[in-house]
């Protein structure tokens, strides 16, 4: 039986058609992806269906939950029964402690203290949130608090869960023990479930149906396996996971792997093949110069970074890579200066950071943190660069900087209401206005769709040829191995394994890229789903 | 977690309450040396040595400023102490802005202690049944500081890392430390607007009859202690509106007898005596194990 219907859902917004005609269902118990480019109505569809967290706009079409109409049905059903998760875990989180938070919907339903107690003891303990009961929430971090969240809106009993880029402010480790976690009361409870995700390698393989939006509209219906056939002229292809882009490129239309041991399974049966590696480029002076850099935050605490070497050349992208808290993003505060090492030293030019002319700007793990203003634009005319140039180039200076990010069309929205993703690129706009001689980026894909990563890597390659010199952290293996001129890892207070990302991807057995370890032992050196095509093109080139 | 603040929420309010209104309504340099004191050593207790003796340093240049100040700006009072730009600054004014110094600070200090311990949870424990939607309006302000401070530090450490302030001029750095300052508190403002729909979209205010998860009743001994402080509030507040301290032309006389300043000093240093009481409780019974 359908637990949720949905006929001839229209939606306006203002002089905008967000929502078209969307019909579709959802059974009992399934594990439903929604995805699709960005602004193509993912979220607005999944408020629609929540009646507390609609949008003001013009509304058609029915929802029917459980067979009645959701628009009849009482506020204690509505609240309860359809539990419904934000991207962002701030926003969602109303108490100061865990297990107040835990508590708070149930206080809200009135359900016995004895009752409460039983509930709140078993969600905790599902989840493994039982030591961490008594934390403060703002000293979680984003995991852990999308976790709470999670737990929060379950002990509630809903029906239904209804989830929004729940990982897009996490890391991907965070993301997929977080998606992990969705397997495991789908499995394990029956939930139903429907999520907009970006995330599909891990998620594809974990759910039941797969529904395409695009431009406000439903497109596809249909399942994991299925929806590549209907991607392959769609730059959206690329979204799926690394196994089943492997296998379309290739020119099969079957049955498609998608998990990593399919893929494995799927290329076994071609001859091993070594790519040619790139032959070394010249390399550019030394840049940046780190010498045994010491840094803790207080006395007292331990030391975060100790005895660090490394040098960045000009000119190139060195990624970051590492675990959470190991100092990654402490490390790109002290070269931007505003951390001060009790030991050692940050040369950039043979000088110190305080005294080198050029312009270091930083991209902040929170691009929201950058935003001052209440419409795009103005936020980027507003942007202390811009404010210098005479008046009558302002504007043309900040139209030219949108079209090259591809914002143009969000130039009066508010930088806070837009999607994570598409703040990352308003971020990034206005760093670029102060024209930076070096980028220190900060996670700059978090929360982006496969295409807006895509522009963002070339907007990085073209920087590279002005010879501006990028520093990224980030957790995000696949873009570093693909975007990349070094990769080091930041482990035990220091920078190791510095190497060519073919090399570093390669080597790695467990922290590397999907493709690197489904081209493991037959394509040494192939750490992107191009690189396994390639491969696999050379090879019948040479038979 | 503090011991003190496991008493019923509406008690707590009522403690702090008095606490306050008999230090304004004595304005009495003795008793608001009693409640800063009372105030800074359970600030202590909460928080620690060294986090709050930070603080303690802060608010002590911040008593520094509005005591000195103060004279110089108020002439009344009868014993110039010497002179200033001609003007006269007298010993009665140095000692009534020592006084509003330390009954500011004093405030300052049991605020963030109570920012500390009355949570959210405590105030939709007492407002809820009230009126659902004051419960809203009052946790949103309540958690607006606190908020606003974490944002502060982020846009501050965000503006600075694409060089806001790479100024020479002083001016300028000031002008946008303040637009910054501005619209942080605005973006707290409308972040802390959300709440609402949030808090419904969880369920909040379908029904008065909320319950709770950590049981708060009112206990015998709660009663007790709430009428006790009434009845104190009631008296004092009687005698000092008679007998408020008075400091112009001259610092009136004092006529409050040694006990009273003794039971008023229990009252001030009630929570750090009750939480010290706890603590060598739990060392008392830890050493017989």
């Amino acid at each position: 039986m359908a637990i949720l219907t949905i006929e001839n859902l229209n939606f306006r917004y203002e002089d905008q058609h967000v929502l078209q005609d969307v019909s579709f269902w959802i059974k009992r118990g399934e594990f439903v992806t929604l995805f699709g480019p960005t602004g193509s109505g993912k979220s607005t569809l999944l408020k629609m269906l929540k009646r507390e967290m609609r949008p003001s706009g013009k509304l058609s079409g029915t929802v029917y939950f459980n067979g009645e109409k959701i628009d009849d049905l009482p506020t204690s059903t509505t609240a309860t029964s359809i539990g419904y998760m934000m991207q962002n875990p701030d926003e969602q989180m109303v108490m100061e402690k865990v297990w107040q938070e835990l508590a708070f919907g149930l206080e809200n339903m009135g359900v016995s203290t004895e009752d409460m107690q039983t509930k709140v003891a078993e969600v905790a303990s599902f989840f493994g949130i039982q030591n961490w009961l008594h934390d403060s929430i703002s000293d979680l971090s984003g995991g852990q608090k999308q976790l709470v969240n999670l737990a929060a809106v379950l002990a509630m009993e809903p029906d239904i869960l209804l989830l929004d880029e729940p990982t897009s402010q996490l890391d991907p480790i965070a993301a997929s023990e977080f998606l992990t976690h969705l397997e495991k009361i789908n499995r394990e409870l029956g939930m139903t479930i429907l999520i907009v995700e970006h995330r599909l390698e891990e998620l594809l393989p974990m759910c039941d149906r797969v529904l395409f939006m695009e431009n406000g509209s439903l497109i596809y219906d249909t399942t994991p396996k299925a929806i590549g056939i209907f991607l392959l002229e769609h730059p959206m292809l690329d979204a799926l996971t690394t196994a089943m882009r492997v296998y379309y490129k290739l020119g099969f239309r079957d049955e498609t792997p998608i998990t990593v041991r399919d893929g494995i399974d799927f290329i076994r049966h071609y001859p091993p093949t070594v790519l040619p590696t790139e032959p070394m480029r010249k390399k550019h002076p030394p840049l940046i110069t780190v010498k045994e850099l010491y840094f803790r935050y207080n006395r007292r605490s331990d030391d975060l970074l100790a005895g660090l070497t490394f040098t960045v050349h000009r000119g190139e992208i060195f990624t970051i890579v590492g675990g959470n808290g190991v100092g990654k993003s402490s490390l790109l505060r002290l070269l931007a200066g505003l951390h001060k090492p009790y030991a050692g030293k940050v040369w950039i030019d043979d000088v110190a950071t305080s005294k080198w002319k050029g312009n270091i700007i930083l991209l902040p793990q929170n691009p929201q943190a950058l935003f001052m203003h209440s419409t795009l634009k103005e936020e980027l005319i507003h942007a202390v660069p811009v404010q210098k140039l005479p008046k009558e180039q302002r504007e043309s200076t900040v139209i030219s900087m949108m079209k090259q990010l591809h914002i143009e069309h969000l130039s009066k929205r508010n930088p806070f209401d837009l999607s994570g993703g598409e703040q990352q690129k308003a971020a990034l706009a206005k760093l670029l206005l102060h024209k930076p001689d070096i980028l220190l980026l900060d996670e700059p894909t978090k929360g982006m769709d496969f295409m807006s990563k895509q522009e963002v890597m070339q907007l990085i390659r073209t920087l590279q040829k002005q010879n501006i010199t990028t520093i990224i952290v980030t957790h995000d293996i696949e873009f570093a191995a693909e975007v990349s001129t070094r990769v080091g890892m930041l482990f035990d207070k220091s920078l190791i394994a510095i190497n060519h990302p073919k090399t570093f991807f390669t080597s790695n057995r467990f922290y590397t890229t999907a493709a690197s370890k489904i081209a493991r032992g037959l394509f040494p050196y192939a750490i992107t789903a191009e690189d396994i095509v390639s491969a696999v093109n050379l090879n019948n080139r040479r038979n | 977690m503090s011991a003190f603040s496991n008493f019923h929420p509406i008690l707590l309010l009522v403690y702090v309450t008095v606490v306050l209104v008999t230090m304004f309504s004595s304005f009495h340099p003795i008793i608001v040396a009693l409640a800063l004191i009372g105030g800074i050593l359970y600030f202590f207790m909460l928080h620690g040595m060294r986090t709050a003796s930070k603080d303690v340093v802060y608010y002590f240049f911040v008593f520094l400023l509005i005591a000195t100040t103060y004279p110089s700006y108020v002439h009344n009072g009868f014993t110039p102490l010497f002179f200033l730009n001609d003007h006269a600054v007298t010993l009665e004014a140095v000692t009534k802005g020592l006084v509003l110094a330390g009954a500011i600070v004093a405030t300052c200090f049991w605020t963030k202690s109570y920012f500390e311990i009355f949570t959210t949870n405590k105030v939709l424990a007492v407002l809820t049944r009230v009126s659902a939607n004051l419960g809203i309006l009052v946790s949103m302000l309540w958690r607006f500081i606190p908020l606003f401070k974490t944002k502060w530090h982020e846009k501050q450490m965000a503006q600075r890392g694409i060089g806001l302030y790479k100024v020479n001029s002083r001016v300028e750095k000031f002008r946008r430390a303040f637009a910054l300052w501005r619209q942080t508190l605005v973006q707290t403002a409308e972040f802390v607007f959300v709440k609402p729909d949030v808090m419904k979209a969880r369920g909040y205010g379908m029904t008065k009859a909320r319950t709770q998860y950590r049981v708060m009743r009112f206990t015998k001994r709660d009663g007790m202690l709430t009428i006790g402080l009434v009845l104190f509030l009631l008296y004092y507040i009687g005698y000092f509106s008679q007998h408020q301290t008075q400091y112009y032309p001259e610092i009136s006389e004092q006529t409050l007898g040694a006990g009273h300043y003794v039971i008023i000093g229990l009252l001030m240093f009630y929570p750090f005596i009750y939480e010290a009481k706890e603590s060598v409780k739990w060392r008392y019974l830890q050493s017989k194990i």
